[in-house]
This record gives structure tokens, sequence and C-alpha cells, in this order.
């Protein structure tokens, strides 16, 4: 069986390994006299890798919840509080990088939106090429965002299962049962 | 279908303010209604073959458990409002 210790610390070691997205165009912003074509190349250059490097970390991320999620099917096993705190500390890292990354890129977007309209003086089409470059790049970081709330979510299903304190209700047949329930006096 | 609600749940339930519990009743009711409603996007939780979750809207969400074919389990429910507050400030 596996050790399901070892197992959280081996994804908290994970989660802390998520690459940074730091494009290095950001701090060589384009001069009127400067080639667009680079600055836009320079950019999509630094994303791909963001991208290559981001999907290598999710991938291991989610070898990583799938092995801890089937230990504990399997075993069974309740988790003690050394463990809980363990996942609540996974749980907080992979919340803390979601928070960063929500950060970090309303940052960017931020960024770029100014250099566009920057731009827009001088060259309308590489303007435009950078709006289209910006509407594609938040589209792939919501997807990241989405990615790490929902990897946050897994854990927490895993804790409240696994949870020393699971316990569950009587099955009910009708919503209104379960609205009954849950809107009971305390 | 039927629906068990967990303590967490009930928990996380009477924590949420009454316009988002307006939003969980919702919720639950397409669930009961139809187990696998488009309006939630409710789905299994990527490697994972019995733990799903459910989008009330953005950032609001469902965690449960499929215990067996017939019976969801509540597990939590409630709001990932801060990161995608962040993401949204922007616009």
């Amino acid at each position: 069986m596996l050790d399901i210790a070892a197992q959280i610390d081996s994804s908290i070691a994970v989660v802390h390994s998520a690459p940074q997205f730091a494009p290095v165009a950001l701090f060589d912003l384009p001069q009127e006299d400067s080639r667009e074509t680079d600055f836009l190349k320079s950019l999509n250059r630094d994303f791909d890798r963001h991208k290559a490097l981001h999907s290598e970390w999710a991938e291991s991320g989610m070898v990583e919840r799938k092995a801890l999620d089937q230990a504990l099917r399997e075993s069974q096993h309740t988790l003690d509080t050394v463990a809980l705190a363990r996942i609540q500390m996974l749980i907080d890292g992979v919340t803390e990088r979601a928070e960063k990354t929500a950060q970090d890129y309303a940052r960017f977007v931020k960024s770029m939106r100014k250099i566009a309209r920057k731009i827009a003086r001088y060259s309308k089409p590489t303007s435009q090429s950078l709006d289209r470059w910006i509407a594609n790049t938040e589209r792939y970081l919501e997807s990241e965002i989405d990615f790490l709330t929902e990897t946050a979510d897994h854990y927490a299903a895993m804790r409240a299962v696994y949870g020393p304190d699971h316990q569950t209700s009587e099955p009910f047949e009708t919503a209104g049962d379960v609205l009954k329930f849950l809107k009971r006096p305390a | 279908m039927q629906i068990t609600v967990t303590k967490g749940f009930e928990r996380a339930y009477r924590k949420l303010s009454s316009a988002k519990q307006k939003n969980a009743d919702k919720a639950i009711d397409g669930l009961m209604a139809d187990p696998m409603p488009a309006s939630l996007r409710l789905r299994m939780l990527k490697g994972s073959t019995d733990l799903w979750i459910a989008s009330m809207n953005k950032g609001d969400r469902i965690i449960g458990r499929l215990v067996d074919a017939n019976t969801l389990e509540l597990l939590d429910v409630g709001e990932h409002d801060a990161t995608y507050r962040t993401w949204k400030r922007r616009k």
C-alpha cells in the first residue's frame, strides 16, 4: 500500500515547484524605432516557454492528485490530524498559487494593454495583433486559474471524505427535503 | 436520485450569504431534477472516479461524491471569490 504521508509530501513538493511567468519582453519595452514584430515574437517565445513549463508541471500535479485520490479510496484510510494539516498546507499552497497567478496576470494584461495603446500611435496592425494576442492569452490564463482552483477543490474533497469528522445525513429523495434539513434551526 | 449531506457541507452552507444560499438551493434543485444538469457544468474532478464538482456561477461551486449510481453526497459549497475577484478587477 502506498504511504499516504509520503504521497502528501510529494504532492506538496510538486505544488511548490510551480513555474512563474516572467516575460522578458516586459523588461524591454518597444521604442518607437524598434521593430514591433521582434517584440511580438519575443512575447510569443516567452509565453510558449511558460505554457510548456506549466503543462509539464500540471501533468506532474495530476499524477500526484490521482495517486493520492486512488490511495485514499483503495485503503479507505481515515486521515489523522497530522495528515489533515498537511493536506490543508497543500490546499493553501495551491490557493496561494492561484491567487498569485491571478494577480500577476492581471498586472501583466494591464501592462500589455498600455503597450498596445502606445504602439497604436505608430502601427495600427501591430497594435491589433497585440490585442488579439492579449485576448488569446487571457483565455489561456483563465484556464490556468480554473485548473488551479479545481486542484484545490479536489484536495478539499479528499480532506472532507477521509477526514475523521466525515459524517453524512440520511438520504433525501426530494430537493425540498434537503433544503428543509439545511434550513432547520441550528 | 437521492442526496445526502455531510456536516462539512451543512457548515459551509450556513456560512453563505442569503443570495448565495439561494443559488445553492437552485443548484440542489437542479441536481435532484437531473443528475447531469447542463447549467451546473457538473463534472468529475480530473484524476478521480467518484469526486465531482458543479459550478453555480464563476467562483461558486458545490463539491460532492458519487456514493453509488443513485446517491450523491454533498461535501462542500462555497466560493473562490478572492482569486476570481483579483482576475476580474483588471477589466
